[in-house]
């Protein structure tokens, strides 16, 4: 469990610090850079980049320092192996509809979505699965395509 | 009678699309601006102001409800609110929530109406180094939102304040961190990112958690009773008198106002620890506060033109489109219009309250459907809230990411709100910064008195901050960052 911890708290540390040297790196870009329509702005764009960089990397460091040695004491919730299927299923399903709105329009990929979706959530009656989707994808077609005037993609297959 | 019926139509949608996550008064508004058109100048104004003061009472109801703000404002009505539906009090949350909303609301119609001019003249004083220490107090909320780890709370805020640089900087508009994108140009969204890490980050965790439904139990009842009544009531008149202030304010959005009112109610509390777990006053001070704000806007939008929060600037575009010029002598020369508009906000408070109050049982009787049925749902209107704002599936994909990013912070006790609070006030404080080393150098700020006033206060309030989660046990404290 504290080898977890210590892991968790490894790459929790590696990911603010290369955030954080990000930022120092885009702020000295911005530093070197001088723009010439610029008339006077002593501080520039890159200083307080720089500035918030740098109070991130030692926070990094601070949290990597006190917390890799003394992991803090934290409960852990153990997880049933099929809900966390479902959650990675949930995001998963998010991503092909995201894709698919851009493939197929909104339309088609909610209905789709929806289908896909109340599966995932565990609603086993087909029947009650398909009529869902339709009823939902239509309302939310004339609610917000329709009615509010949402202009989503139409879907590269469809143009 | 036409007015009020435009003023009935701006309330009934306000609430209902206030109450969709992710179409908050900004995107209501833009969405519906071409629909008021049609109308009179009069009669559009009134509607518009309906639609941004009901949408900002509707947005508590899926804060309380399902842990979605509606919008930017709601998210410091999550902290209490939901786990007042956990603890099967979603009946009385919604209830303070609409209260709150309206005890703001008409009193913030009733000072504008008042003080008027007077009072903006004061706020027409207040210069860049002055937003600067106003906005610096503000940041101090990372501290106390921090939970169990102050470390992690403030690097989840100096994340969200990177994150905000992305695009074009605000003051010279060079790109920042764009990597030649054109999408990242324009930089990330706010609200794509609050759907992200509240609404998909929450369906993701209750995914996994196996939850059958939101909440089991009964709803509970509706109105609150005796000491529940009274600690509302008192903490929705303590944020007024917060919210209102701020709201005459440019660059102070409900946003700000809401999160301050949190602070001050959780400072000033008896029980201090509680807070994050389903107190009242949690509840009502964001949700009177921002209303309060909201209120308040409209004083130096009408006065000076000035608009103080997005939706306030798409309502200045609506008045420019009718030729009507805000401005100093706006009250003198459309004195009909304006008194027509005031006049329309009380009453137009009345009908939110009448509104919501019936419907408070409807909405809350959502949250008894079983999640299964729920989480579809609510993904896809979180993929629609996430678009609409700027109509690019850009934001879409951020959002997704955001809420794998919010799940990752709630499993490793990562509080999400310090990252959001980064985020929303990071490059308010950057502008007003750099405007005030433009203006005078870094002596300004040691050289004003509200300035020096604000900053003192900042630092005092960290201290105090951080002696007071010293007396609290770390056990709590990671309950707090939980939730």
């Amino acid at each position: 469990m504290e080898e977890e911890m210590r892991i968790t708290i490894l790459i929790e540390g590696v990911l603010l610090l290369a955030l954080s040297l990000a930022g120092i790196a885009e702020g000295l870009r911005l530093v070197i850079y001088k723009d010439p329509y610029t008339l006077y702005d002593p501080m520039g764009p890159g200083l307080y980049i720089i500035a918030i960089g740098i109070g991130l990397m030692t926070l990094s460091v601070v949290h990597l320092v006190l917390h890799y040695r003394k992991p803090p004491a934290m409960e852990m919730v153990p997880v049933d192996r099929k809900m966390k299927i479902r959650m990675m299923s949930t995001v998963v399903v998010c991503t092909i509809y995201v894709l698919l709105i851009n493939l197929i329009g909104y339309l088609l990929a909610t209905i789709l979505f929806f289908f896909l979706e109340f599966r995932v959530q565990g609603i086993r009656s087909w029947p009650l699965v398909i009529v869902l989707s339709l009823v939902l994808s239509a309302f939310y077609y004339l609610i917000f395509v329709q009615y509010c005037s949402v202009v989503f993609p139409r879907g590269i297959i469809f143009r | 009678m036409l007015n009020l019926f435009y003023c009935f139509l701006g309330c009934f949608f306000g609430t209902l699309v206030g109450v969709l996550p992710g179409l908050g008064p900004a995107s209501t508004l833009s969405i519906l601006l071409p629909i008021t058109m049609y109308l009179n100048p009069t009669g559009s104004i009134i509607m518009l102001a309906g639609l941004c003061y009901g949408s900002q009472y509707g947005g508590s109801t899926t804060s309380i409800l399902v842990n979605i703000p509606g919008e930017a404002a709601s998210v410091a009505t999550t902290f209490d609110g939901f786990p007042m539906t956990k603890q099967g009090r979603a009946g009385e949350a919604l209830w303070i929530a609409a209260v709150g909303s309206f005890i703001a609301g008409t009193l913030g119609v009733f000072a504008f109406s008042i003080i008027g001019p007077g009072i903006a003249k004061y706020a027409f004083n207040f210069g860049p180094p002055e937003y600067f220490g106003i906005l610096f107090l503000s940041l101090t909320t990372l501290v106390s939102l921090s939970g169990a780890s102050i470390i992690k709370g403030l690097g989840a805020g100096l994340a969200g304040i990177l994150i905000a640089s992305i695009g074009l900087d605000p003051v010279t508009g060079i790109t920042r961190f764009s990597l030649g994108i054109t999408a990242m140009m324009r930089g990330l969204d706010l609200i794509p990112l609050t759907i992200g890490i509240f609404g998909i980050g929450e369906i993701l965790v209750s995914a996994e958690a196996g939850i059958v439904k939101i909440y089991e139990g009964k709803l509970g009842k509706m109105m609150p009773r005796g000491k529940e009544l009274k600690k509302g009531l008192w903490a929705s008149l303590r944020a007024t008198v917060l919210g209102f202030p701020l709201g005459l304010l440019p660059g102070l959005s409900p946003v700000v106002s809401s999160f301050l009112a949190y602070d001050v109610e959780k400072k000033i509390s008896k029980y201090p620890e509680e807070f994050g777990k389903g107190v009242i006053e949690g509840v009502a001070a964001p949700e009177a506060a921002n209303n309060a704000t909201s209120q308040a806007g409209f004083l130096p939008l009408m006065i000076f033109g000035i608009p103080t929060n997005p939706p306030m600037a798409i309502i200045l575009a609506a008045l420019m489109l009718y030729g009507l010029q805000p401005g100093p002598v706006f009250f003198v020369q459309n004195s009909e219009f304006v008194w027509t508009v005031i006049g329309s906000m009380y009453i137009g408070n009345v009908m939110l309250l009448i509104l919501n109050l019936p419907l408070v049982g409807l909405w809350a009787r959502i949250s008894t459907i079983p999640y299964k049925y729920l989480a579809p749902i609510i993904l896809a209107i979180c993929v629609v809230g996430a678009y609409t704002p700027r109509n690019t599936m850009f934001d879409v994909w951020v959002a997704l990411g955001a809420g794998v990013m919010g799940y990752i912070m709630r499993k490793n006790n990562w509080p999400p709100a310090p990252f959001l609070v980064g985020f929303i006030l990071g490059p308010m404080v950057e502008i007003s910064l750099r405007q005030s080393l433009s203006m005078g150098g870094p002596m300004i700020f040691f050289t004003r008195f509200i300035t020096v006033a604000f900053l003192v206060s900042a630092v005092i309030l960290v201290i105090v901050s951080l002696k007071f989660f010293k007396r609290i046990p770390q056990e709590i404290l990671e309950d707090k960052s939980d939730s």
